[in-house]
């Protein structure tokens, strides 16, 4: 009965573009009722660099690199998408050992990704040791990339037809050390973070995301996934090699934080497994198939899907036969989970907000494009 | 309980022919300087450790550039930097409540080290009412967030200030009553009196049921420091800083001080309540002290660099739904343990 | 809540702290991975794709013949002017080549791309300038072997 005789007002709080938590340019406003979010609205746009406009002006080679930097914490995944609707496109069949190395390399960019999103997540949450540790191991998949490529972020490791070379002697070694070493640090985020009483009281039971929400609203990867709906690009449409590893689709029936957090966790094991079996089962052969110099097309239109570490992120190329496409389109997983941001904060409190946003692992490079 | 230190100097000064008062004054404005010097010399070394600590536990350096391979002068450098940084005061902010609030918060953390009982023989005063003063001038600075809250005109300030002052209040209670234990099985406010007991009969924390005590006012002087995982008021990922986020310059130095001043003063006064002041044998006292006090600090930037953070409902619940009778608990056995002799 | 389940969560809350503690704890003897640079130069692998330099063969003369193939890969635009000189034939080298590394993504498809094998991407790391113009490197500069600084 206080209650209703104190005169309350609704309270519009900016987080703005510039803030420590938000993932990338940010702009959240919300309007909080005391301390309870009673509506977000997100505002995007303040990293777009039209990505999609500049795929019209290059030849199809040439946008490769370009992709690498929308999601630019798993840039592999972003090339397997162009790629894959290219070679659909131009009918290139790529040999073996190529695919396998693709894996290697999408699976690489996986636990890099996660790792990432493990470090931003406990930041924010204040277990900064865990952001240090987790960019610790990210460090060792940087220099495996290194190692091969020359680049450790925007790596460009694919090329249409195949890889852009062959793996050096000494990487092979290097990431069954890897692969070895992984699983004993994530026991101990485990005992830092998943054991952690805290921090399942700020996760559990928080933002709470329906199937059949995350459905509507076209969810994938982890976020659809925390949810208990078990759909992955990889086991849904094969690719690459994915049909010849052996590897689970983890998934949590909690809709909540914690369990979106856990698919992640229990992804980053599962893709420990794929890499040692690519490893260990990579065969020889070329690594890149022989498309001329001139990529042209037959005029068409394909649509390329890979499972990025944010769900599915596709590319859908229009072609007339030119050495140009006339329409790349990007799929970005992270602009449909961001639809369903306001839905995962209605209710919440304003230290909710932040441990919601990092749970669903947004890029804004890649909605912003 | 200056080992004479005032009463010679006294005597010195009158002995010139000086008034008494003026005597006294001058005994006061030295005692002053050497706390106001001491604290500040002490945050320079905890910003220090802190930094060192954080390093080691996350596989970092830390500092190692600034005053040679361990970095000695980086807290001085960035003070120096604080220094020359442009003295902001927003548009629309509440000019003087802007610019008294740090002092408000800082003047209180060097105040309370009158009663800190550094050695047998160097103590500022041992006041009569010892635990008492430290609990009220412990209250003052709350005065000063609100008033850095709400006079920097940002939503954000003052979102942080009322939480930081909701924090506070509550776990005022459990600190409180968990010196209240110490006060009764010491049968005494005065610091002095309770060190006695400490020294001739066991350091408190050994006696039960004064664990109880301890632990409770470790956790509720943690949250008092605003340190993880009670440090929502100034949440550098959620709120960019809370209730001193429009503060530059020195004034932000003055509140990022405060801090670590109030910080040294909480361990220093575990140390003096439970673990014996400055009793052990062999090495000096003031090193026995400080030796204990840091180890305390140090056991507290542990426990900052390995929690996550409680969200401010989480933080008022565990208050007062599980700290609260706790502390009452403790006080409840404390008394029937002194009324059955067993303490 | 019943008193037992209070006590219980308390005691898994302590525990779940304490061994995280026993993490940080650990960590302290481990060894730090903090390179100490500029102290010390950057640990940098071989096929690491850095600055651009332009390569002679082995009579000391100019392998790049001008012949375009590298600004035509390039994504971005960063090879703005090549000419060659007035040589005809399998005799033409090239007379002005500008990087501009300002534009450049890093990529490699140039180096990819060059029929000769006349340019490579070093494992020079830094390339600074102090204006747009600076970041223009002549044929001089992309000559020039020395590692590491400009």
């Amino acid at each position: 009965m206080l209650q209703s005789s104190v005169r309350t007002e609704q309270v519009t709080l900016n987080m703005g573009p510039q803030h420590p938590s938000t993932h990338g340019v940010l702009r959240l406003e919300l309007v909080l009722d005391g301390e309870v979010v009673v509506d977000a609205r997100p505002v995007i746009g303040y990293l777009h660099r039209g990505v999609e406009k500049i795929g019209e002006a290059r030849t199809y080679p040439q946008f490769l690199p370009y992709t690498d930097r929308i999601d630019y914490l798993s840039a592999a995944s972003n090339n397997g998408a162009y790629v894959q609707a290219v070679e659909k496109l131009m009918g290139v069949e790529v040999p073996d050992r190529a695919k396998y190395l693709r894996v290697i390399a999408l699976e690489l960019n996986r636990i890099a990704s996660h790792l990432v999103f493990i470090a931003t997540f406990a930041n924010d949450l204040a277990a900064t040791t865990v952001f240090l540790y987790a960019i610790r191991e990210r460090e060792l998949i940087m220099d495996l990339f290194e190692m091969w490529v020359g680049a450790r972020l925007t790596q460009s490791t694919f090329r249409i037809g195949g890889v852009t070379e062959d793996i050096p002697e000494e990487f092979l070694p290097k990431a069954r050390e890897f692969c070895a070493l992984l699983p004993k640090r994530l026991e101990e985020y485990d005992r830092l973070l998943t054991g952690n009483r805290i921090f399942e009281a700020r996760t559990r039971g928080v933002g709470i995301l329906p199937p059949e929400v995350a459905w509507d609203y076209a969810c994938s990867g982890p976020t659809l996934r925390g949810s208990g709906v078990s759909f992955d690009v990889r086991r849904a449409e094969p690719y690459e090699a994915y049909d010849q590893v052996d590897f689970e689709v983890v998934t949590h029936p909690a809709c909540d934080c914690l369990g979106r957090y856990l698919v992640r966790m229990g992804e980053m094991r599962e893709s420990v497994r794929i890499i040692a079996q690519c490893v260990d089962r990579l065969p020889q052969g070329e690594v890149r198939a022989k498309v001329g110099r001139v990529v042209k097309p037959p005029a068409g239109e394909a649509y390329g899907r890979v499972e990025s570490p944010r769900g599915e992120f596709g590319c859908y190329v229009v072609s007339d036969g030119g050495t140009s496409p006339v329409r790349v389109r990007l799929r970005a997983p992270s602009f449909f989970h961001l639809a369903a941001l306001p839905q995962m904060l209605r209710g919440w409190k304003m230290g909710d907000v932040v441990a919601i946003l990092g749970s669903i692992d947004i890029v804004l490079g890649e909605v912003d494009r | 309980m200056n080992g004479g230190a005032s009463e010679r100097v006294f005597a010195f000064l009158t002995g010139y022919g000086v008034p008494e008062w003026i005597a006294s004054a001058v005994w006061m404005l030295l005692m002053a300087i050497a706390v106001i010097v001491f604290v500040l010399l002490t945050v320079l070394i905890l910003v220090w450790l802190e930094r060192k600590i954080s390093a080691d536990m996350q596989s970092r350096v830390g500092p190692n550039r600034t005053g040679g391979r361990f970095g000695l002068l980086q807290t001085m450098a960035d003070a120096l930097k604080l220094l020359m940084k442009e003295d902001l005061v927003p548009r629309g902010a509440d000019r003087a409540v802007f610019i008294l609030a740090p002092f408000l918060v800082f003047v209180p953390a060097l105040l309370v080290f009158l009663v800190v009982p550094f050695s047998d023989k160097w103590m500022v005063k041992d006041l009569n009412l010892g635990v008492l003063f430290v609990i009220a001038v412990s209250a003052f600075p709350v005065i000063g967030l609100i008033m850095a809250g709400w006079g920097s005109n940002n939503k954000y300030a003052v979102l942080g200030a009322m939480r930081a002052v909701a924090q506070l209040m509550s776990y005022e209670i459990p600190l409180v009553l968990a010196m209240v234990c110490v006060v009764v099985a010491a049968g005494s406010l005065k610091v002095g009196d309770i060190v006695a007991a400490q020294v001739d009969g066991g350091w408190f924390v050994t006696r039960f049921p004064l664990q109880l005590a301890f632990l409770v006012y470790m956790i509720a002087a943690m949250a008092e420091v605003n340190r993880v995982p009670f440090d929502l008021p100034e949440a550098e990922s959620e709120l960019v800083a809370g209730y001193f986020v429009e503060y530059s310059g020195m004034r932000f130095a003055l509140f990022f001080l405060a801090e670590f001043a109030h910080l040294f003063f909480v361990s220093a006064f575990a140390t003096t309540l439970f673990l014996g002041a400055w009793a052990g044998p062999g090495l000096p006292p003031v090193v026995w002290f400080l030796a204990k006090t840091y180890a305390v600090i140090i056991v507290i930037m542990w426990i900052r660099w390995t929690v996550p953070r409680l969200r401010i409902d989480q933080i008022m619940s565990f208050a007062w739904k599980l700290l609260v009778p706790a502390s009452l608990l403790a006080v409840a056995l404390t008394g029937a343990a002194v009324v059955y002799g067993k303490l | 809540m019943p008193k037992r389940n209070w006590l219980a969560d308390i005691v898994l809350t302590a525990w779940s702290i304490v061994k995280g503690l026993s993490v940080t704890l650990w960590n302290v003897g481990r060894p730090r991975v903090t390179e100490n640079y500029p102290a010390r130069p950057a640990r940098i692998y071989p096929r690491y794709r850095g600055r651009l330099r332009q390569l002679r063969d082995e009579e000391g003369r100019l392998k790049c013949t001008a012949c375009l193939a590298c600004q035509k890969a390039c994504p971005t635009l960063a090879l703005p002017t090549i000419e060659g000189d007035d040589k005809k034939g399998r005799e033409k080298r090239a007379k002005t080549y500008v990087w501009d590394s300002g534009r450049c993504l890093f990529c490699g498809y140039c180096v990819e791309a060059c029929p000769f094998g006349a340019i490579e991407m070093t494992q020079a790391y830094r390339v600074v300038g102090e204006s747009r113009e600076e970041l223009h490197f002549g044929l001089e500069q992309l000559l020039d072997p020395a590692e590491g600084a400009r």
